[in-house]
């Protein structure tokens, strides 16, 4: 019994030594912490690869990495799925508004989950992984590539393989440092044209985002509201030279009048010395 | 006597000359994927009119060597070599000018380049003046890449030939049933000191990738290249001599090809492995035909017309959402599923989109049959220790801004959001679409991505390890100006863009870093939302703009 016991205490011992080697940051109450959730773990997210495909069929998907012999490398991404991981104790699927929940069946209810996923993913804790596991519930088949290099880090993109009815063209850019620190610099949607769409676009973002004030910046095809986190949210009916060269998507002239909608890293502000053809409305 | 020495063997010569040339001319077309493609098959007929024309300076000054290339508002954009070879494009009316782009830029030797020179594929207003008939003129072809060459079916190398319009009492053009809404305007190709054309090209004027690197000269300068230019053969005797017949021909219906041939070859495909595991690129998000021949046909929404082919490697877009894109199509009992897409890199705007196989798409990163094949333009770094290098460095617009960028809500640290934050840069105002140059050799370390409202940037690390960020860049895009390309300074990376909420001027954000630090330049953490090694540019853009202007 005694003998049971030691080689108990020398396990938990030898755990620990362990945990303390892989979390050399944390403090000793959050190594407990987290040694108490480790119980407590889900399964984690999908592999390690810099191009993550998540596919609704996880069976397919562990027959193709069995088939190719991938195996996970302890990189730099793992120990930021790692954070991701614990972030995901602290991102409660659940918790969502409705309108991410539930997969849109129309062109009215995409535009509001669309809207609010700007609203949502602009959140302080959000990461890049949890607008992948809204979009999976969705099954619309997430593309995450992730841009690295030595000199300015690392950017994730993450896209999508299909569309909810109405829209297209989700798009997202992080920003992650060496810490694993996330910064949303650029959430994007579009909207088909429509002789109402701007209207209807407009008045589901202004609903939103709770937009009191008058815009920062109106014109007829374009308006934009500076918010206090210093992001901006705008809105755009793109014309012909706007569909021109995009590096990401597809147009045809029939395009005209696509709506575009972002959330972005605010850049200018509105203090601008040089005015074009708008109507400046001070904040 | 003389019958038999003189005579005789004159004849004879004649003879088989006129022998050799009957029958021998050969037809091209050219295609900008597939380079020279034999066009036996097309006929040829007559047309009144084409699109290109050649430029020269119109004014008083007799030693100009370029013409001005405006934008609509009259501003000069650029400088255009004299002798350039220019495309009429559709555009806004301006009252004495035409819209233009630039098709190839005449290697002039005798012109000193700078900055300034207009690049193929910019486009603007010449005056009307400015715009000589291509039929005075003859080009060669200069600088043929080694891809290029190897598109060639017949000429292994075509470096050094040149190109006359063919043109009597009209232009010629020819007619490929495969491409029956395209005009291929018809040039006679001739060896150098030749007194018969080798061969005839046809080109279209939306694909013009042949003229990328030309010399031109007037056809009375030429003489002595091509002897007979000013009293050659016509195309009409020349096309008698070879068999064919000069005439206006109807339009066909396109025969289709048998569309299992392109489906069965996907079926030995497996899931592959990509060659490429780098962990550091958006190859994954970048779609590209992906199959084992070199082509593959692009169809027409119905699926049963072929409207052009694709190579193999060539970037693809895929439409999404609204619309019909996705279509099924079923043959020999099995459903396969067409998917719509766009080719980027395209100039023809009527190749541009079509109806693939969406078995033959797929990431860049997991094309097992797809080779980096690189163009052959690689630019040698020069040495450059940095910053205070005192060949350092060259300013990144090409002329002086228009406004000042040391004060006002342009300078560096100016305030915003109401100075919960600071300006992280300085804004160099300039004109819409005037080129971004790199100010010193370096590489660029992350492609073109959204940046703000409707702009974008891109990353560069210059020799000496600083960084620059080159913001509210136009998104059209300089070829090659890609993750991993080297840099040499002064090089055009990009075009001036303007924000769509129209708050401001045209402008590049200008970025610096002095590269101590590692991870992304825009961050939180600061009152500049940047990474710590943030530098005020100003006093640099003061040395280069001195130095440079």
């Amino acid at each position: 019994m005694k003998k049971l016991i030691v080689l108990i205490l020398l396990g938990v011992l030898g755990y620990t030594g362990y945990f303390i080697s892989t979390h050399k940051n944390m403090s000793f109450s959050e190594i407990f912490f987290f040694l108490d959730l480790e119980d407590k773990k889900k399964a984690s997210l999908a592999d390690t690869d810099e191009e993550e495909d998540h596919q609704s069929h996880s069976q397919e998907k562990k027959k193709k990495e069995d088939k190719k012999g991938l195996k996970k490398k302890l990189t730099s991404k793992d120990s930021q799925k790692k954070n991701g991981e614990e972030e995901d104790q602290e991102f409660n699927f659940e918790d969502l508004p409705e309108s991410l929940k539930v997969k849109p069946t129309n062109e009215t209810e995409s535009l509001t989950s669309l809207s609010q996923s700007l609203v949502e993913f602009t959140k302080p804790g959000r990461k890049y992984q949890h607008l992948v596991k809204v979009i999976d519930n969705w099954k619309l088949g997430s593309k995450v590539g992730v841009d690295k290099n030595d000199y300015t880090g690392s950017m994730t993109v993450v896209r999508t393989r299909e569309a909810l009815p109405g829209t297209r063209y989700l798009h997202a850019q992080y920003f992650t440092d060496e810490e694993g620190e996330q910064v949303l610099q650029h959430l994007s949607f579009e909207y088909r044209p429509g002789p109402h769409a701007m209207t209807d676009v407009v008045n589901q973002v202004k609903t939103l985002f709770n937009v009191s004030q008058k815009p920062t910046m109106e014109k007829k095809d374009f308006i934009s509201w500076n918010k206090d986190d210093g992001y901006t949210v705008w809105i755009k009916q793109m014309g012909e030279d706007d569909i021109k060269d995009d590096p990401f998507n597809a147009y045809t002239k029939q395009d005209i009048g696509t709506i575009r909608v972002a959330i972005e890293l605010e850049i200018h502000g509105q203090e601008s010395d040089d005015h074009g053809n708008h109507r400046h409305v001070s904040p | 006597m003389l019958l038999k020495t003189i005579l005789i063997p004159l004849f004879m010569t004649l003879f088989m000359g006129l022998a050799a040339q009957a029958g021998t001319i050969p037809f091209y077309y050219w295609d900008n994927q597939n380079g020279f493609v034999p066009a036996q098959h097309c006929e040829i007929s007559r047309t009144k009119e084409h699109r290109f024309r050649i430029s020269t300076y119109f004014g008083p000054n007799q030693e100009a060597k370029t013409e001005n290339l405006r934008n609509f508002s009259g501003v000069r954009q650029s400088h255009l070599i004299n002798g350039s070879l220019v495309k009429l494009i559709d555009g806004k009316e301006k009252r004495d000018f035409k819209k233009i782009e630039v098709v190839g830029v005449n290697q002039d030797p005798d012109v000193e380049p700078n900055r300034w020179f207009s690049q193929r594929l910019d486009q603007g207003y010449l005056y009307y003046s400015s715009l000589l008939p291509v039929e005075d003129f003859i080009i060669k072809l200069t600088n043929i890449s080694p891809s290029q060459q190897k598109m060639g079916k017949t000429f292994s190398n075509v470096e050094g030939f040149f190109l006359k319009i063919a043109s009597e009492s009209t232009f010629f053009k020819m007619d490929c049933p495969e491409f029956d809404q395209r005009d291929y305007v018809i040039f006679k190709v001739y060896k150098k000191h030749s007194h018969h054309p080798s061969a005839l090209v046809g080109v279209y004027w939306d694909e013009t990738k042949l003229f990328k690197n030309i010399r031109t000269a007037t056809k009375y300068d030429a003489i002595s290249i091509l002897p007979n230019n000013l009293s050659e053969e016509s195309l009409t005797s020349l096309l008698s001599n070879n068999g064919s017949q000069v005439e206006v021909r109807d339009d066909e219906t396109t025969v289709e090809d048998d569309v299992t041939d392109e489906v069965d070859q996907g079926n030995d495909e497996d899931d592959t492995t990509s060659l490429d595991d780098s962990n550091d690129s958006l190859d994954g998000m970048t779609n590209v035909v992906c199959t084992a021949n070199s082509h593959l046909n692009v169809r027409d929404a119905s699926l049963n017309d072929i409207l052009f082919t694709a190579q193999r490697g060539e970037q693809v877009k895929i439409f999404q959402g609204w619309g019909d894109n996705t279509k099924k199509k079923v043959i020999d009992g099995v459903e396969y599923v067409f998917k719509k897409v766009q080719f980027a890199d395209r100039e023809g705007e009527d190749q541009t989109i079509g109806f693939v196989a969406y078995n033959f798409i797929k990431p860049k990163s997991k094309c097992k049959f797809f080779f980096n094949d690189q163009d052959g333009d690689q630019t040698v770094d020069t040495q450059i220790t940095g910053l205070d290098d005192p060949n350092c460095c060259e300013f990144p617009t090409v002329k002086r801004p228009t406004h000042r960028y040391d004060s006002g809500m342009r300078k560096f640290g100016a305030g915003r959001s109401r100075g919960k934050r600071l300006h992280a840069a300085c804004d160099l105002y300039r004109f819409k679409m005037e080129p971004i140059l790199s100010v010193a050799p370096g590489k660029v370390v992350r492609s073109k991505y959204y940046f703000y409202q409707g702009t974008y940037a891109i990353e560069v690390v210059h020799s000496g390890g600083f960084v620059v960020r080159y913001g509210e860049l136009d998104k059209k895009s300089v070829s090659g100006i890609t993750k991993g390309a080297k840099l040499k300074m002064g090089q055009r990376i990009g075009y001036m863009g303007k924000v769509n909420s129209n708050c401001c001027r045209p402008m590049l954000h200008f970025e610096l870093y002095d590269g101590s630090l590692k991870g992304p330049l825009s961050t939180k953490g600061n009152k500049y939302q940047r990474r710590g090694d943030l530098m005020d540019p100003t006093p640099y853009l003061y040395k280069w703009e001195h130095e440079n202007f």
